[in-house]
């Protein structure tokens, strides 16, 4: 019969070399390097401005990822950002009413299958008085229409074209002089050819539709008087699939609060974990150990622990006092203090105490302390190490599960609150996979490379339980 | 024949248990009074505001009015008990919960419309019974079974794959499992409802809405057996090739019993205690329901009441349903305790 190797370097020695042990370490140390990398180069300007909506106005809402697109082979369409420089200035001036004009225009050029999920021209305007803008709309096939045209005062502008009600009656008003039907969207209308707009049955317009493939033209201009008159543009055309895990209903990158959420989830779970098992490990063998009063006392309270209703507590002073994540890591540590590992190292170390070599000790004079801190606890710590490993996920998931309860931390993103958010936000009733799935994957690739750590010290370490 | 003084000495001990859980639930509960305080000045808020409202007391001169309000005040506060100090409510409130007088709730009500905590809870409770009771005994069986069929070849390619998967599965809670399936199986395959009790609106016909009920509680009972089962029969599998190597059996063995006969007699019997206690204990829990599960399948039972408690501080709920579920755990041990010991010899002899 095989006996469990003793001594803690043998132990992560076999450990490492069992399959599941290697697939473990590789997969961790891969989130432990993103993780490293997010918080050694990543600017903490991300986290700050993670609930901030302004910050995240340049991506899409709810854009699935791009590498989908590729998969799927839809095609869908990309962001296309023109940015104030990107737009071509021409000044003039009528001397004789002091009136200025200034005209923005812009090209781009547009090959996707599908229209961009929204359109915004962002507008800056200094003039001294109100001043008219337009806003015309010049497709690859040549035909134009005014989209816009309005009397605004100074200052900055988000138009979203799509929903916005005056393009919406100016689309309008140019489907009737073109004898369409009045209800096409505006998007359509956008991006599609003329002639199949007045055919009613619109098809989208490519620059590679026509030949030599020809661009889209948008041109806005600002007539004012010309005193101190100055202004600037930049067209927002957010496509439908966004970065690498795609986008939230606040336009948010996935992918970037996946990244923060990493070193959080590892540094929450490693940390809950190391101090609950230690604790526990050590309580556990001084019960044991010096029996009587100390194991009365211990044992009582192990009992308490375990009848506690541990979630109901955390949740109910998360609620009341709604805490950052390291807070909750100390409650959670405070509520953890006695429990099952206790129970098990307390009959783990009355084994070990009896043992010839332990005796021995006593006898030569060895202190107590020396006995139990170099002699006993070596024997039990591997199996506090096993502890450690399933309860690093465990904790992982009690993150997620407070922020789905809406008491996790209030401003970090972590990768609970992502999963929480995503829930909230209906991601599986209108089947947002990918807002769900990605964090989800990753809560579940770290668990089982924990897992997957834990059964091979199981394996070596109850070498009985796998016998043939 | 019973070991009477020990037996005593476990009811004492757990006895005490009960009564210390209690008390730092109602404690932490109770916010350390937070939430007492936060009552009064809802009291004194609400008489201000009535008051204000009656033209009869405007017209009063401003020191009368002064007075009334406080006094008015003060009575209703008293009414409630709240011009004690925490720390005496917090042994009354302790008292109650330990005699089972689980009082009035503070802001929820049940849907028959009454302010009592007992008919709250007892109004929850079937469709927890239903659904997480009824979850508990599939899985525990299917854990059984295929847990006793992984014993049969220990190390071979079933027993390490469920071993994998038991592993896997079970640090992911069941929680975790609710949202990908719902999105997968209710979402996509349109198999089952978004979650729920029943339709809205019920259908009317008691067979058609049991039927309704079944339909909606299908999805929620087919996870949680999916996320519990294999770490069960993981759990089953250890304890029974444990016994295996037990020198009882060798000997069994060596006599020439045949396999079936050494499983029977010599295996499975002394198995079973940890095996009945496991799933005795899991049947305590299930009684309330899953906090977190429930919540996502909007499934109206205990666990969703206990947040929808906590989350509107209504501490007599929480405590109500914490030391229910504390008393029938203790009586479970205890219970469990009593047969053992006539049970096994091991444990009548060792005391």
């Amino acid at each position: 019969m095989s006996t469990a190797p003793t001594g803690l370097k043998n132990i992560f020695r076999e450990v490492l070399q069992t399959k599941s042990g290697k697939i473990a370490i590789i997969i961790l140390s891969v989130i432990l390097a993103m993780s490293l990398t997010v918080w050694i180069t990543g600017s903490e300007e991300v986290v700050k401005n993670w609930n901030e909506p302004e910050y995240w106005i340049d991506n899409p809402r709810l854009a699935a990822p791009e590498w989908f697109s590729w998969v799927t082979g839809s095609n869908a369409p990309r962001t296309i950002i023109l940015k104030p420089e990107d737009f071509r200035k021409t000044y003039s001036e009528d001397p004789l009413t002091g009136q200025a004009t200034i005209q923005l225009r812009t090209r781009f050029y547009y090959d996707y299958n599908d229209v961009p999920s929204e359109v915004i021209l962002k507008l800056n305007v200094n003039a001294t008085t109100r001043s008219l803008i337009t806003l015309s709309w010049t497709k690859p096939d040549g035909s134009k229409l005014e989209v816009y045209r309005k009397d605004v005062g100074r200052g900055a502008y988000l138009i979203f074209l799509y929903t916005d009600t005056d393009t919406v009656s100016s689309i309008k008003s140019y489907l009737s002089g073109i004898n369409a039907s009045p209800d096409i969207a505006v998007q359509t209308v956008l991006f599609s050819s003329e002639a199949s707009l007045k055919s009613g049955n619109p098809k989208i317009l490519r620059s590679s539709d026509v030949n030599p493939p020809r661009p889209y033209e948008v041109i806005v201009s600002i007539s004012s008087r010309k005193e101190g008159l100055s202004a600037s543009a930049q067209l927002d055309l957010l496509g439908k699939v966004h970065g690498i895990a795609g986008t939230d209903n606040k336009r948010r990158d996935i992918f970037i609060g996946i990244l923060w959420g990493a070193p959080v989830a590892l540094a929450f779970g490693l940390t809950a974990a190391l101090i609950i098992s230690f604790v526990q490990t050590i309580l556990g063998a001084l019960a044991a150990f010096y029996g009587y009063r100390i194991d009365e006392v211990i044992e009582r309270f192990t009992d308490v622990y375990l009848v506690l209703p541990f979630l109901s507590l955390l949740i109910t002073i998360q609620f009341i006092y709604k805490t950052t994540i390291w807070t909750i890591l100390i409650t959670v540590i405070a509520l953890s203090i006695f429990g099952t590992i206790t129970k098990s190292t307390r009959s783990m170390v009355l084994q070990v105490k009896e043992e010839p070599y332990i005796e021995a000790a006593i006898s030569y004079g060895a202190s107590k302390a020396r006995i139990l801190f170099l002699y006993i606890l070596p024997r039990v710590l591997p199996y506090t190490f096993a502890n450690v490993t399933v309860l690093v996920p465990s904790y992982i998931f009690l993150e997620a599960s407070l922020s789905l309860l809406g008491v996790g931390d209030p401003v970090l993103p972590t990768w609970g609150k992502l999963i929480e958010e995503a829930f909230i936000g209906g991601a599986t009733f209108y089947g947002y996979w990918w807002w769900i799935l990605i964090p989800s994957s990753l809560i579940i690739l770290v668990s089982m490379a924990f897992a997957l750590l834990w059964y091979s010290f199981d394996k070596i370490l109850n070498p009985r339980l796998r016998e043939e | 024949m019973l070991p009477v003084k020990y037996l005593a000495k476990r009811a004492l001990i757990l006895g005490v248990t009960v009564v210390i859980a209690t008390y730092l639930t109602v404690v932490i509960a109770n916010a350390g009074g937070l939430i007492d305080q936060i009552l009064s000045s809802q009291i004194r808020f609400e008489i201000t505001q009535s008051l204000s409202r009656d033209p009869a007391f405007s017209r009063l001169p401003e020191d009368v009015r002064e007075k009334m309000l406080e006094e008015r005040i003060t009575n209703a506060i008293k009414a409630k008990g709240l011009d004690q100090p925490f720390i005496i409510r917090s042994f009354i409130y302790l008292i109650d919960a330990l005699t089972l007088r689980l009082g009035k709730a503070l802001v929820l009500k049940s849907n028959a419309g009454s302010r009592e905590v007992a008919d709250i809870i007892l109004e929850r409770l079937p469709n927890t019974i239903a659904l997480f009771t009824t979850a508990t005994i599939i899985y525990s069986i299917i854990g059984i079974i295929i847990g006793l069929y992984m014993t049969r070849k220990p190390g071979g390619f079933f027993d390490r794959f469920m071993a994998m998967v038991a592993v896997i599965t079970g640090v992911i809670p069941p929680w975790f499992f609710a949202i990908i399936f719902l999105l997968i199986f209710a979402f996509y395959v349109r198999l089952f409802p978004l979650g729920g009790f029943v339709s809205v609106p019920a259908p009317s016909d008691p067979l058609l809405f049991a039927l309704d009920v079944l339909y909606h509680m299908a999805l929620p009972l087919i996870t949680w057996t999916i996320a519990l089962f294999p770490y069960w029969a993981y759990v089953v599998r250890n304890i029974v090739i444990q016994t295996y190597g037990e020198d009882f059996v060798t000997i069994a063995k060596a006599k020439g019993l045949s396999d079936d006969k050494v499983l029977r007699r010599y295996v499975l019997r002394p198995s079973m205690p940890p095996i009945i206690t496991n799933v005795a204990l899991s049947l305590v829990f299930s009684l309330q329901g899953a906090l977190i599960t429930e919540v996502v399948f909007n499934w109206p039972g205990i666990g969703y009441l206990l947040n929808l408690a906590i989350l509107s501080t209504d501490a007599p709920i929480v405590i109500g349903i914490t030391v229910i579920t504390a008393y029938l755990l203790v009586i479970t041990v205890f219970i469990l305790e009593i047969l053992y010991s006539i049970l096994d010899p091991r444990i009548r002899v060792a005391r």
